[in-house]
């Protein structure tokens, strides 16, 4: 095998696996709500607001943060939303991180488990 | 209406000195623009439109020069980088950019032809993405026909896709992180391995002739613009995205109509964000977002006038450029290649540390590692576009939380 293949193949390995760890570990980007917009689709981040309105529907909880003049759906989905140790409310103010997308024209941020949502208030 | 023009000629001016430098891209100037409040809505509208598309054109000239390309040329590199290596560089300059300006042209008659259905597009369309992207994923890798290859390729683009999910979905996500790995990828591979083959650079032919079929250019510049609409109006699917598939389906192997379909879908890309601005208050791109900031309600009107200066936006920087790069190539030609390239590779790690740190730079270098490997296995080195097609496949199936859960936790 050739040299520059062996070299090559040493360092992708080695920086795949140190991404996959920093990845593993690291906390996501904190946006401003305000600053959530379509460029972030597909993006993990975490961003806060105070919940404006709740639905509870078949186990799954969909909320509606707003801050700063802005607002954005966060759909809770059933398989998060059974292991939530709070009961969310209006008013409360929460950090939630998650994945950014799009439904139906508006975007949402999906988070993945109970503890990417946080009450601070 | 002189406000206007003024806006133009700065925007471009400005456009072009940030499109010089690799990685500069227009998300990293709009907070700074933002702060022209004094200006009217239209005429800052009209100066980031401006910025964005003469950015865009000047950014293929570092990418087919030097290697260094930004994210949205950085698959202009090889076919550009081969054209250089045949002497043919200033041509495939005038390629891209003849291109672009091609499309504008198209663009604007797919926006008033599609019009009326653009509303439902996004719908109708969004369902079948991922088949589409699917097919074109197989379709590249059954490309390569020898059973070794399709494997090797196979794995390259499955280590490009996890590399993609890692830096593009994961909490390790940022904005503009796709310069470090497309310039990886696509740059800093490129200038290694001209380095190690002892390239040097033949003297340019700079004549105006492009060796490509009237109809072969027109047909790559309206294929541009068709895959620049699905760009424009779908999240997640980027220019490099939408080159690789308008490459795949339409079996673009020769660079000239390659590089003539890169150049449209780039310009193609921002007109139709515009439009989906317009249309359905959705917007695409960095530029666009911008726009949405400023001017809240779009009319038809100032969709028009932007439009209209992106035209003229892009005339005066295709002419720029172009007496630039005959100017340039002269000074390219003094200077020992191989130096250039590694002068060019600690550039690039340092534009790269600058905008991204450290973890920039540790994508950067595995990346170019992963782009050193597909070259040393002699398969197309875009299969490393497997870091995109991988992460929007599975954001159109809907399945980025599971996929990041089971890898992630």
């Amino acid at each position: 095998m050739r040299k520059i293949m062996i070299v090559s193949s040493a360092i992708a390995i080695f920086g795949v696996s140190l991404l996959f760890y920093l990845a593993k570990t690291s906390k996501p980007n904190f946006v401003p709500l305000n600053e959530i917009d379509s460029t972030y689709i597909g993006k993990t981040i975490s961003t806060s607001g105070r919940i404006i309105s709740v639905n509870y529907n078949k186990g799954n909880i969909f909320l509606t943060i707003y801050d700063k003049n802005s607002s954005i759906n966060v759909p809770i989905f059933s398989n998060v939303a059974k292991y939530l140790s709070v009961n969310l409310k209006k008013g409360q103010k929460i950090i939630v991180s998650g994945i950014v997308d799009e439904y139906k024209g508006k975007l949402q941020i999906i988070p993945r488990k109970a503890s990417d949502i946080k009450v601070v208030e | 209406m002189i406000e206007y023009f003024l806006a133009v000629f700065s925007g471009t001016f400005v456009g072009i000195l940030t499109g010089l430098l690799p990685g500069m891209n227009i998300n990293n100037l709009l907070p700074f623009f933002l702060i022209f409040t004094f200006l009217k809505p239209e005429v800052l509208a009209i100066f980031i439109a401006s910025v964005a598309i003469s950015q865009l054109l000047t950014n293929f000239f570092p990418s087919i020069f030097l290697g260094a390309p930004s994210s949205e040329t950085s698959i202009s590199v090889l076919p550009g980088h081969k054209l250089l290596l045949e002497g043919r560089g200033y041509e495939a300059l005038k390629l891209c950019l003849s291109g672009a300006t091609f499309s504008i042209i198209f663009s604007l008659i797919l926006v008033f032809i599609l019009s009326p259905f653009f509303k439902d597009f996004y719908h109708t369309l969004r369902p079948y993405v991922f088949y589409l992207i699917l097919f074109v994923s197989l379709f590249m890798i059954f490309l390569e026909k020898q059973p070794k290859k399709i494997l090797f390729s196979l794995l390259i683009f499955l280590l490009s896709g996890f590399i993609g999910i890692t830096t593009l979905n994961s909490p390790l996500s940022s904005s503009n992180i796709l310069f470090p790995m497309l310039s990886g990828f696509f740059g800093l591979s490129t200038l290694i391995i001209s380095l190690k083959e002892e390239s040097f650079l033949p003297k340019q032919k700079i004549d105006e002739e492009l060796k490509i079929k009237k109809s072969d250019f027109f047909k790559s510049s309206l294929l541009g613009s068709i895959f620049g609409l699905i760009v424009g109006f779908l999240p997640a699917v980027g220019v490099s995205q939408a080159a690789v598939m308008a490459q795949t389906l339409a079996k673009l192997g020769d660079p000239r109509n390659f590089l003539v379909t890169i150049g449209a879908i780039s310009v193609a890309n921002e007109i139709f964000s515009l439009n989906s601005l317009y249309l359905v208050n959705n917007p695409r791109s960095g530029a666009s977002v911008a726009i949405q900031r400023i001017l809240p309600e779009i009319s038809f009107q100032d969709f028009l006038t932007i439009v209209a200066s992106i035209l003229i936006s892009s005339s005066l920087t295709t002419a720029f450029i172009l007496c630039f790069a005959k100017r340039f190539y002269k000074l390219l030609l003094k200077v020992n290649y191989s130096i250039l390239n590694i002068v060019m590779i600690l550039f690039l790690s340092f534009l790269v540390f600058i905008f991204k740190g450290l973890i920039g730079l540790l994508v950067f270098f595995t990346c170019g590692a992963v782009g050193i490997l597909t070259a040393e296995l002699n398969i197309k080195r875009t299969h490393c576009m497997g870091c995109l097609l991988v992460p929007s496949m599975i954001f159109f199936y809907g399945a980025t939380n599971n996929v990041l859960s089971f890898l992630f936790g």
